[in-house]
């Protein structure tokens, strides 16, 4: 069985905002740099299914500048068999639409996959659109947010998170999933230094975009701009010195004040 | 009259001196009894030997599966290697440590009853050494010098000292057996058929000796005059020396008068004494009873000097047997069940599946089915529900070292817990806290998974000095708990505050300050140990740092203990010795009542890991207006605060009732509780370990106590006993 997961190369969330550095690849600090979390569910998920197999190959795939080098070694260190980074130098291409592309691209490149894993959004965007524009480039079939794979007849069996419950759903493989970051792969599995250690030494080869046959030489959609919001003035009034009947009406008084439509309260 | 009596004594002792012979007719006479039964005898002899042996080549079969000095190391220079190192180990200063653990004096580590339990396994061990030197004696005198050694002097000798050692052994026998079957119930509840056959094999083992002896002894008497080897003796006065086998002889010579019946008894007792000799042998390395050679071969091999607070592992981890050194499987074998780890391990009380004894024995026991006489299933992975060695085992594990200090035999429990969750760490399986820390640790540098800019906004007003700046040198490390857990930057600001008031001259690394990696070794995660360790050595030696004052007993531990390791050798004090020193040198002075009731609860990593008990004691002793009270289980035999070992992150498993914590904030609450003051003294749990001081807080609060007790950092009772800024500013100025 071969497993293609796709992982993203993320701002890490305890690195300092900046509007002019929204992407990696903008980034000098290799440690501002981290793995999309809910990647990590996915491979978690790939590893087990090989491990359950006993047979089979892991290849992560993963669209960014070299920065992303981190994540890609991180698969590795993880338990992937081997990865992909395609370049994109400078985030030159940043729209999901176009991010698709490539990668449904890069996947035909590879050509033998059984599943294409996904994590179930991205820790920074969190569209949760990658895997059903990859499934769709590709005319494969999908199934999002997975909690549960199994296997019967050369079919994929799983279950999927739909609201108020789970849904079992048997499919052809070779298939799209995106895998929830609950259920069976809740808990990634740890990487040691070690293994990191040990994986920043595996030569990872790195594909160019224009090498996959896109058609389109400019991305479709192209990325503005960001902004940072404007700083807020208000301040947080805290009522609770006091009697709490005198404090209820206090805060009633001060929610009219700032012209609050309390609606039937009068 | 007495002048006679004098005379006369020294008339007869002179005779018994020289002339004394041991009755040399009886040995042969085994021919009376048949020649088949002397044939039996040689036949079940030769029997235990070879059993004795082949059990002693399979636990040794086991540990030279074990990882040697070196890598490259042959079975047989390995072998040389170890002969090296007994004799240098006995030869070395550290003779008189070695020498009180070989005689059991470890015992004295158990807390209660101690002095009992040493007196009791003394009595026991020269017994039974004593008895095996005089048969070993009587048949080297026999076979070797044909009745010419043991002659006159030398033979009272043996006479008096068998039979003293046949008093101990048969009293100390009596003793242990009445603790563990009557006594003591409690704590020997474990103490089984194995305890039972033991006991009753030395029991018989000291009576039949004597009744060997009087049945001797009593042939003679009714024979004489008694030549022996051309001496012909008109009384055995001399066998007075055997004080219990010559009247034991005098008793049974009231009832038996024939020598057929006296034949009889002493076939019996002779033949039984035989065959509870022999299967001691038989059962010594299948028993507990193997302590007495694997339990000295360790004594003798095991590096004493080795710093408690330093861990040692194989890097690779414990997966197998293979994984671990010779040493640690010797370790395995010498363990004789004696329970203090198990009674001592505040996981175990708490109701975990942890159970230091049955870590050690799981290990033992899993390395002899994988060795046995003949097949060996190499590298087979041992840890799992198959062995015992599950992960919530290896998890619960608070590394508080009390199993390894409470253990006689020097067994190192944490070392083996650390490596077998080190292979886990590696494959991957961790709970998923500790993965959380441990990215956080790799990521940020601390263990709090914040940003490292924020290390420093626990600083609400001033500005803290950078060590570049600092002409002392003296480095202060705030640790992670510190600079991010609320609870504990109040611990932080009281440092500073007590550091500014005292106008002390001292530096910070401020944000770029890093984990010091303790945590991270206790996890089992040596690479990124290894890492902190190179880069917190680094730039403490950037920047010349001359001395090093922690605000947590962990990074003093690592500092102290595993830096050197890596060639940092640092002068680094826990805060309450730096404290301390600041005090009697009068650098701090208290001009504040305090009006406290405290009791103190010595944090791991600075009590039993460093030996550091008393100054804290001290620093509160010298606090004005505190009463200070001992909980019951303080000093070494403290409890731990649940807290160490990296399982501050672990989620508690739902199968503990009672944390470990929440124990001890009982603890405490009992101690503090009858107060001698009636009103205005407000109860403190004193405790100098941002983990301590976390953990307990959190237990005060899930026990409800918080209204009665509070949990404080030494730190900030030395502030607030030094506050009082008013009068201070008005002596400055």
């Amino acid at each position: 069985m071969n497993i293609l997961v796709f992982v993203k190369a993320t701002i890490d969330r305890n690195a300092p905002l900046d509007p002019d550095e929204i992407f990696p690849g903008d980034r000098d600090d290799k440690s501002d740099v981290m793995t999309n979390n809910y990647d990590k569910n996915a491979i978690e998920a790939a590893l087990r299914i090989i491990e359950e197999k006993g047979e089979g190959k892991v290849t992560a795939v993963c669209l960014g500048s070299d920065m992303a080098d981190k994540v890609v070694k991180e698969a590795i260190a993880m338990g992937c068999h081997g990865a992909i980074r395609i370049e994109n130098s400078k985030a030159e291409v940043t729209h999901f639409f176009s991010v698709a592309k490539i990668l449904a691209a890069a996947a035909k490149k590879i050509g033998e996959y059984d599943l294409l894993l996904f994590g179930m959004q991205s820790y920074d965007y969190g569209t949760a659109t990658m895997a059903p524009m990859v499934s769709e480039f590709l005319d494969l079939p999908l199934a999002c947010w997975v909690e549960k794979v199994a296997f019967t007849n050369g079919k994929v069996v799983v279950d999927k998170v739909i609201e108020g419950g789970i849904r079992k759903v048997e499919i052809q493989m070779p298939a799209v999933l995106s895998i929830a970051s609950s259920g069976d792969f809740e808990e990634p599995r740890y990487t040691s230094v070690r293994r990191i250690m040990k994986a920043s030494k595996t030569e990872v080869p790195v594909w160019e975009i224009a090498d996959l046959g896109i058609e389109e030489k400019k991305p479709s959609v192209e990325f503005d701009d960001i902004e940072e919001p404007p700083a807020r003035t208000e301040k947080c009034i805290v009522f609770d010195d006091g009697d709490a009947n005198e404090l209820v009406g206090e805060l009633i008084g001060a929610l009219k004040e700032k012209g609050l439509n309390l609606g039937a309260y009068k | 009259m007495g002048e006679n009596m004098i005379n006369t004594i020294i008339a007869i002792s002179q005779d018994w001196i020289w002339e004394a012979r041991r009755e040399a007719y009886w040995p042969r006479s085994i021919e009376l009894y048949g020649s088949q039964i002397g044939f039996l005898v040689y036949l079940c002899a030769a029997i235990a030997v070879i059993v004795l042996l082949v059990g002693l080549y399979r636990n040794m079969r086991v540990w030279f599966h074990g990882k040697y000095d070196q890598k490259e190391q042959t079975l047989f220079a390995f072998i040389l290697t170890l002969i090296k190192r007994g004799f240098k180990n006995i030869f070395s200063r550290s003779f008189p440590k070695r020498l009180y653990y070989g005689f059991g004096a470890g015992i004295l580590k158990r807390e209660s009853m101690q002095r009992s339990s040493f007196i009791v396994h003394t009595m026991i061990m020269l017994g039974f050494i004593g008895s095996a030197i005089a048969t070993i004696s009587i048949t080297i005198h026999e076979y070797i010098f044909h009745e010419e050694l043991l002659v006159g002097p030398l033979y009272l000798l043996l006479n008096i000292g068998a039979d003293l050692a046949g008093v101990l052994l048969f009293c100390g026998v009596i003793i242990a057996f009445f603790r563990r079957f009557f006594r003591e119930k409690t704590y020997y509840e474990r103490a089984g058929v194995e305890d039972l056959a033991l006991l009753l094999l030395l029991f018989w083992i000291s009576i039949s000796g004597f009744f060997v002896e009087a049945a001797r002894i009593l042939y003679g008497l009714n024979h004489l005059p008694l030549t022996i080897e051309g001496t012909t003796f008109a009384n055995l006065d001399f066998e007075l020396t055997s004080f219990i086998g010559y009247p034991l002889a005098l008793f049974l010579g009231l009832f038996i008068k024939n020598d057929n019946m006296i034949f009889t008894i002493h076939a019996f007792f002779y033949l039984s004494h035989l065959m509870c000799i022999l299967t001691l042998a038989i059962i010594l390395t299948f028993s507990k009873f193997f302590h007495v050679l694997a339990g000295v071969g360790n004594i003798v091999l095991t590096d004493v000097d080795k710093p408690k607070g330093q861990v040692r592992f194989s890097a690779d981890g414990i997966s197998k047997i293979e994984d671990f050194s010779f040493y640690q499987l010797l370790e395995a074998s010498a363990c004789m069940k004696c329970h203090f780890c198990h009674n001592y391990c505040p996981a175990q009380d708490s109701g975990e599946p942890l159970s230091p004894l049955k870590v050690i024995q799981d290990v033992k026991n899993w390395g002899k089915q994988k060795y046995g006489l003949t097949q060996s299933k190499k590298n087979e992975t041992m840890l799992g529900e198959h062995s015992g060695l599950t992960q919530d085992v290896l998890w619960a594990c608070v590394t508080c070292y009390a199993c390894t200090n409470a253990c006689p035999h020097l067994i190192g429990h944490v070392d083996m817990i650390v490596g077998m969750r080190a292979s886990l760490i590696e494959e991957g399986d961790v709970p998923g806290t500790f993965t959380t820390m441990l990215e956080s640790v790799y990521q940020y540098g601390n263990v709090w998974n914040q940003p490292k800019r924020e290390r420093t906004n626990w600083l609400k007003e001033g500005k803290l000095p950078k060590i570049k700046k600092s002409e002392s040198k003296l480095l202060w490390l705030p640790g992670d708990t510190l600079a991010y857990d609320p609870r504990n930057q109040k611990v932080a600001r009281a440092t500073y505050e007590i550091f500014s008031k005292s106008g002390l001259d001292y530096g910070t690394f401020g944000d770029s300050e890093k984990n010091d990696g303790n945590e991270m070794r206790r996890l089992g995660e040596e690479a990124l140990f290894q890492m902190l360790a190179e880069d917190n050595i680094k730039m403490y030696q950037k920047r010349d740092v001359k001395r090093i004052v922690t605000s947590s007993p962990h990074a003093f531990n690592t500092i102290k203990n595993e830096y050197p390791e890596y060639g940092g050798e640092f002068d680094v004090v826990h805060i309450t010795t730096f404290l301390l020193e600041m005090i009697e040198d009068g650098r701090i002075t208290f001009n504040k009542d305090l009006n406290l009731e405290v009791t103190y609860h010595d944090p791991c990593y600075l009590g039993r890991y460093n030996d550091e008990y008393e100054s804290p004691r001290k620093i509160i002793g010298k606090l004005p207006g505190v009463t200070f009270r001992e909980m019951p289980n303080h000093g070494q035999f403290s409890y731990c605060c649940g807290g160490g070992g990296g399982n501050m992150f672990r989620e508690t498993p739902e199968w503990v009732e009672t944390r470990i914590s929440e124990k001890r904030v009982l603890e405490a609450k009992e101690t503090l509780d009858n107060s001698q003051h009636s009103n205005g003294y407000k109860k403190v749990l004193v405790t100098a370990c941002p983990f301590c001081t976390s953990m307990l807080t959190d237990a005060l609060k899930t026990q409800q106590l918080e209204e009665e007790i509070e949990v404080m950092d030494l730190v900030e009772l030395v502030n607030a006993a030094m506050d009082n800024s008013p009068s201070s500013n008005e002596d400055s100025t």
